[in-house]
């Protein structure tokens, strides 16, 4: 048997799941090996460990109430349906995330040097506009491919940490139209907005957390 | 009544039977439920992802071919459902946003067991938690769940090779956790 195989062996054969012939070759390894023998102790004790542990069951009739609740999930879920159509995702979250972002510009000076995109024609843009302005020019570039990609993917961790800061900057002194497309992504809660993120921005966000000691 | 496998229940709901639906939730929905809960480590959540899981089933149920069996089917979408909520929990407590995950209830026992056993579960529920996705998926599956590994590469979709190296680097870090923590208490 190779001593670099042996290892990976022990927790199965601690479980009592190793099949025969490995297992027999196995201790006859252990016999000789010193460093085995004590990975052995190691996986030992956290068996040992496992198998102390009780886990606290749910009432017995739990389990009867799932069923129930999953379909009064579904019916919520269809009923919300409108919010969740493509058309509208596509529409409202980047337009959003390009609404936050603008007013970060305004409100959080200090993220701007997060932000590695070229930002130039809209920094400046953002300083001379008044809200409505701000509103128009937000919907005229979302319909812009590169601001929106920049936008979700390299700062949806300032967007989200800007966010939990304070709601309110985000829709005070925006036209009522351009605060209803924060509605839906921002509803009053920024678990809301955390919701919508994707495996690939959940991972990408973490790692940008993991990276920051400070917001 | 003989029993109907999952095949043909999935059949029935693709032809429109929605009570084929229901009693596959009946079927798998213990199991789903704890699978969840060894990767979220408290009820609620738990709770939760179940829900997820049946929901994300119907809607997808209709395109179900039968290439895996559906109880590696709902696995799978159980642990991704499962991950995704870790991950969202991770961003909620960086921000402090939600509370914390609500201790468990325990049933009624003697309070000093008790203590002694949510410190137990405590250290070996964070221990878990610290483990990298695929190492914590293979961990659950394989010693909780006691799945083969061959099912394990199909439930996640990866080869056989290394999930026995994944089991055992879990295991690995168990232990240093546990051998950390009561180092410093």
């Amino acid at each position: 048997m190779h001593t670099e195989h042996v290892d990976y062996l022990l927790p199965d054969y601690v479980g009592g799941r190793l099949e025969e012939p490995l297992r027999e070759g196995l201790e006859l390894h252990l016999r000789a090996c010193p460093h085995c023998r004590a990975e052995l102790e190691t996986v030992q004790e956290v068996f040992r460990y496992l198998k102390s542990r009780r886990t606290s069951r749910p009432a017995s009739s739990y389990y009867a109430s799932i069923l129930p609740r999953v379909r009064q999930r579904l019916e919520q879920k269809d009923a919300m349906s409108f919010l969740s159509h493509p058309l509208f995702i596509r529409l409202v979250s980047p337009l959003a995330a390009a609404v936050v972002a603008i007013v970060l510009f305004l409100h959080i000076p200090f993220l701007k040097t997060e932000v590695e995109r070229d930002t130039e024609p809209l920094e400046s843009l953002v300083r001379e506009a008044s809200a409505a302005e701000l509103a128009e020019a937000v919907l005229e570039q979302a319909r812009k491919q590169p601001l929106i990609n920049a936008v979700t993917e390299d700062e949806i961790s300032s967007l989200v940490a800007a966010h939990a800061m304070s709601q309110e900057v985000f829709v005070q002194g925006l036209e009522p139209q351009a605060a209803f497309f924060l509605e839906p992504l921002f509803n009053g809660s920024v678990t809301q907005g955390i919701e919508e993120l994707t495996e690939t921005e959940l991972d990408a966000l973490l790692q940008k957390l993991g990276e920051r000691t400070m917001l | 009544m003989t029993k109907q496998s999952d095949l043909e229940l999935v059949r029935l709901f693709q032809r429109g039977d929605e009570s084929a639906f229901n009693r596959l939730v009946l079927r798998y929905q213990e199991k789903v439920y704890w699978v969840a809960r060894r990767f979220v480590n408290d009820h609620d959540g738990a709770d939760d992802i179940t829900q997820e899981v049946f929901c994300k089933a119907y809607e997808s149920m209709k395109e179900f071919r039968g290439d895996s069996s559906l109880f590696t089917w709902l696995y799978r979408i159980t642990v991704n459902i499962a991950l995704n909520a870790i991950r969202r929990q991770r961003v909620k407590d960086f921000f402090r946003i939600d509370d914390l995950f609500d201790t468990e209830d325990t049933s009624a026992q003697d309070p000093h067991e008790a203590m002694e056993q949510q410190e137990d579960r405590d250290l070996i529920d964070e221990a878990i938690a610290r483990l990298p996705k695929k190492q914590r998926s293979v961990f659950v599956l394989r010693y909780y769940e006691e799945l083969s590994y061959e099912e394990i590469a199909r439930i996640l979709k990866t080869s056989v090779g290394g999930l026995k190296a994944n089991y055992f680097h879990a295991v690995r870090k168990i232990q240093e956790y546990i051998r950390r923590a009561h180092g410093t208490r």
